[in-house]
């Protein structure tokens, strides 16, 4: 495994060549006149700077801090996997599927994906926590949440 | 005179029952997000945020300042009886707290953890009250240059104080100004980093970065490991402390009490920096240092203290100059400019019933808290029993509701998430998300005033080491930038990060 460093400065690298390419396109004006990319070139030049530091500092670490870095990331990535991409989902299906049915749905997913319980458990406690957030954020602070499938079956 | 004129007219303001109540539902809240490991303040502040659209100003911040305020005494309980900080503040706490527990000694733990709370807590508001009108008045002085060097400075400390990598926390600080170009340029209107969307004209949403970094991010964090909490099985009597108690942690509450509130005023100080700073101090003054952690009470005293002096002492910066110094405080200014208000030297002026009505409501806070904390331990505790299975999908819950009820934009929903991950991802490779939040806060100041004052000076430089204020601001940033390079120092500063990072 590579050192994390250098993965992240690489990373930093890439995205500070880009900041000075937007930041050029954006016009730089003069020094008695900055104009919009002024700042946004600069801070890409600053980044490359920096993160070349830190890339040519993690070429020349020793062994002991790869060893550190080869135990922090052994750590079980599935749930975070799983839970990032039913989050992105759930953004997805909220105005087509709405509020409570699409956040009931996360719930019972999320329920399930940490230490499950039983599934009539998962389904009454999901539904419990989607009505008191309904209640609370829509009934009672008026934020209009997605209607969706429910607004649909009403018409 | 003056200062009683508006002390009254403060009281009058938090007195009134709804921000009674506001005042105490924040305070309840920060305990509770104090006590449960895996929510801090800022995520609590951001999730409550949309609850206060329907008050008024003064009822809103008087709430999440409560927040604040309150999770600072709230994080003490979890570190002395399970051995986990409820948030970052309250590390070193466990050292002697939980040794203390263990003993059979955890009544007295809390009880000095509450009162030395309180007391730093009340002698920060005093400061506060006292250092923010001259330093309001005086800031008044302040130019585009000052106003630059001041932001610079700001970022420097914050810096200088990362826990980690100074240049990692640099790389995120140039991320954080870069993010806050986004948007409309804000002198000639032209469009920038928007990719062509319409949501990202006004910028990238405070409070979506905010709770990606630290909401979901956390969670992301923990959901790779099992939360296994155990609390101390012994019954907790005698909270308060004895005599002996008192006399043994007398200096440390009132050496903790001064140093939290001049660290929590600097940029990037806060109750982290502080409580470190005075275990340490105690435990070298100490005639018994070899008892600082096998519960030494002056262990748990100092830290306390220091963390909620830290905690009145950041509003200085906020009030009087507009300046957030930690990613709490940028949320509160975040709340400010919500509802209208721009914090600054003019704020006493123009809102002075918001200016003296927060302040004095945080004394009224202190005092509930004094109240909230001794009696409802117990209830602390079971509340410390909720299984993190189901605390993660409802901190998760509220972090989406959150987010699109503040702007009805399931746009800002995945620029959240983005942050979650990004956030996550932070953790691993150990950069930190503050340097982040200040940047992203101060950058579009920052750029206006570099802007403004290139323009005053015809595009020479030498504007901001020909003004006074501006160079001496400018002189001290370069010393933290450059100080870590000189040997002695660097080392202290070695040492310090590898404290603070046996959390």
């Amino acid at each position: 495994m590579k050192h994390p460093d250098l993965i992240s400065s690489l990373f930093w690298i890439v995205l500070a060549l880009c900041l000075i390419i937007w930041g050029y396109a954006l016009e730089l004006g003069t020094l008695s006149e900055p104009e919009s990319g002024f700042i946004i070139f600069w801070a890409g030049i600053i980044m490359l700077g920096l993160s070349g530091a830190v890339f040519i500092m993690a070429l020349r670490e020793k062994d002991k801090r790869l060893e550190r870095s080869r135990q922090r990331f052994g750590a079980s990535w599935r749930n975070v996997i799983w839970v990032t991409i039913a989050l992105a989902l759930y953004a997805y299906l909220l105005s087509p599927l709405g509020f409570l049915v699409d956040t009931f749905l996360l719930l019972f997913f999320l329920f399930r994906v940490y230490e499950p319980r039983k599934w009539p458990t998962t389904i009454w406690v999901s539904a419990l926590m989607v009505i008191v957030t309904y209640l609370v954020f829509d009934v009672w602070l008026g934020s209009q949440l997605p209607k969706g499938l429910l607004d649909l079956s009403w018409r | 005179m003056d200062l009683f004129h508006y002390l009254g007219t403060g009281f009058s303001v938090a007195l009134q029952p709804i921000n009674l109540l506001y005042c105490f539902v924040g305070v309840f809240i920060g305990t509770l997000i104090g006590v449960l490991p895996g929510i801090g303040p800022v995520g609590a502040m951001s999730l409550l945020l949309p609850l206060t659209f329907k008050s008024t100003p003064e009822s809103a911040l008087i709430m999440l300042a409560g927040i604040y305020y309150g999770s600072m005494y709230g994080g003490s309980t979890t570190s002395i009886l399970v051995n986990i900080p409820g948030e970052a503040a309250s590390v070193v706490t466990c050292l002697d707290g939980y040794q203390m527990a263990l003993q059979g000694r955890a009544g007295p733990a809390l009880g000095m953890a509450a009162f030395g709370s309180f007391i730093a807590g009340t002698f920060a508001i005093l400061g506060l009250m006292l250092v923010a009108p001259p330093l309001a008045e005086f800031a008044l002085r302040f130019g585009p240059p000052e106003y630059f060097s001041l932001m610079v400075l700001g970022m420097s400390i914050l810096i200088y104080l990362a826990h980690g990598s100074m240049l990692k926390a640099l790389i995120t600080g140039i991320l954080g100004i870069v993010l806050g170009t986004v948007g409309l340029d804000p002198i000639n209107a032209k469009t920038r980093l928007t990719f062509g969307r319409m949501e990202l004209m006004d910028g990238v949403g405070l409070v979506p970065v905010i709770m990606g970094l630290f909401g979901i991010g956390e969670v992301l964090l923990n959901l790779e490991q099992i939360l296994f909490r155990e609390t101390v099985k012994t019954k907790i009597r005698g909270l308060l402390p004895s005599a002996e108690d008192w006399l043994e942690s007398k200096w440390a509450l009132i050496r903790g009490t001064v140093l939290g509130f001049f660290l929590g005023i600097l940029p990037g100080g806060g109750g982290v920096i502080a409580s470190f700073v005075s275990y340490a101090l105690e435990k070298k003054l100490s005639r018994h240092p070899e008892r600082f952690g096998k519960g030494a009470i002056a262990g748990v005293a100092g830290p306390e203290s220091a963390n909620n002096a830290a905690a009145g002492g950041a509003f200085i910066p906020l009030l009087t100059l507009g300046i957030p110094t930690n990613a709490v405080i940028a949320l509160l200014m975040g709340a400010f400019l919500i509802h209208g208000i721009t914090p600054g030297p003019l704020l006493m002026k123009q809102s002075p019933g918001l200016f003296w009505g927060v302040i004095t409501s945080m004394y009224i806070g202190n005092i509930m808290l004094l109240i909230l904390n001794l009696p409802l331990i117990g209830i602390w505790i079971q509340v410390l029993k909720i299984p993190y299975r189901i605390l993660f999908p409802i901190i998760l819950l509220l972090c989406l509701v959150g987010v699109y009820s503040i702007s009805h934009s399931i746009f800002d929903i995945y620029v959240m998430i983005g942050f979650g991950v990004v956030g996550y991802l932070m953790k691993k490779f150990e950069y930190e998300g503050a340097p982040l939040i200040l940047a992203f806060i101060l950058g579009p100041m920052l750029e206006v005033n570099l802007r403004r004052s290139l323009i005053m000076s015809h595009g020479s430089f030498s504007i901001f080491f020909l003004r006074p204020l501006s160079a001496i601001f400018l002189l001290l940033a370069l010393i933290l930038l450059i100080s870590p390079l000189i040997p002695a120092i660097g080392k202290k500063r070695e040492v310090v990060t590898i404290l603070s990072k046996q959390d």
